[in-house]
């Protein structure tokens, strides 16, 4: 099972791959998801910004046998609260995949 | 009271494959009811506008995920939500109903989704 910091960094990285972005854009920044949609080039709406973070979701799943929930938050959320959330979930035993 | 509203292309959901895993954003019975119908890809896109109307109806509530308000149908095929987890905790604590309402045209779905006090028992 890999630690938190190799989850971490996959998280980063699945985000930033399907967003359309860079890890530095996203994350030095700390964009919000409304930035985040306005900056994308690949995402115009909720649809599209929900794909993105469900195939990070499968990603963990088939690499890891993670199980990840998307939360419900505002536009105006930063992007570090979604990766939060994300690792909140992954480091919540009762989230492991049967 | 809250009241929100969500219109929603349904063709916008149809490279969503990501979304179409279960307990990810949708619960497993609900990708098994999107399925079942005549039409699947304008059942998920009306599950998909059912929780944008309802996060825009909903006071602010920290921690819960998309898959506690699972949309559901009754003997008439009315939509409603089951609520589970930080959401079903919150709306019994604050004395919250939630009424949906769904309706498609034209290649797009809309609804409207009201959030209420529940009259005192």
């Amino acid at each position: 099972m890999p630690d938190a910091q190799e989850l971490e960094s996959y998280i980063r990285r699945k985000f930033a791959e399907n967003v359309g972005l860079t890890e530095s854009e996203l994350f030095a920044e700390d964009l919000t998801l409304a930035a985040l949609i306005t900056r994308s080039e690949r995402m115009t709406n909720s649809v599209d910004l929900m794909e993105a973070f469900a195939r990070t979701s499968n990603g963990l799943r088939k690499d890891f046998g993670l199980r990840v929930r998307l939360p419900a938050l505002s536009l105006d959320t930063p992007v570090s609260k979604v990766l939060a959330v994300f690792m909140g979930e992954v480091t919540n035993p009762e989230r492991k995949s049967a | 009271m809250g009241l929100g509203h969500d219109l929603q292309a349904i063709s916008e959901l149809e490279a969503a494959r990501g979304l179409r895993e279960p307990d990810v954003f949708f619960t497993a019975a609900e990708l098994a009811h999107f399925e079942r119908a005549v039409d699947p890809l304008q059942s998920l896109a009306a599950g998909f506008s059912a929780k944008e109307a309802l996060f825009k109806a909903l006071p602010a509530v920290d921690g819960w995920f998309w898959t506690d308000a699972e949309l559901v149908h009754d003997a008439r095929h009315a939509p409603r939500f089951r609520f589970h987890g930080t959401l079903a905790a919150h709306l019994a604590r604050e004395g919250l109903q939630v009424a949906v309402s769904l309706s498609h045209s034209g290649g797009f779905v809309s609804t409207v989704v009201i959030v209420t006090r529940a009259p005192s028992p």
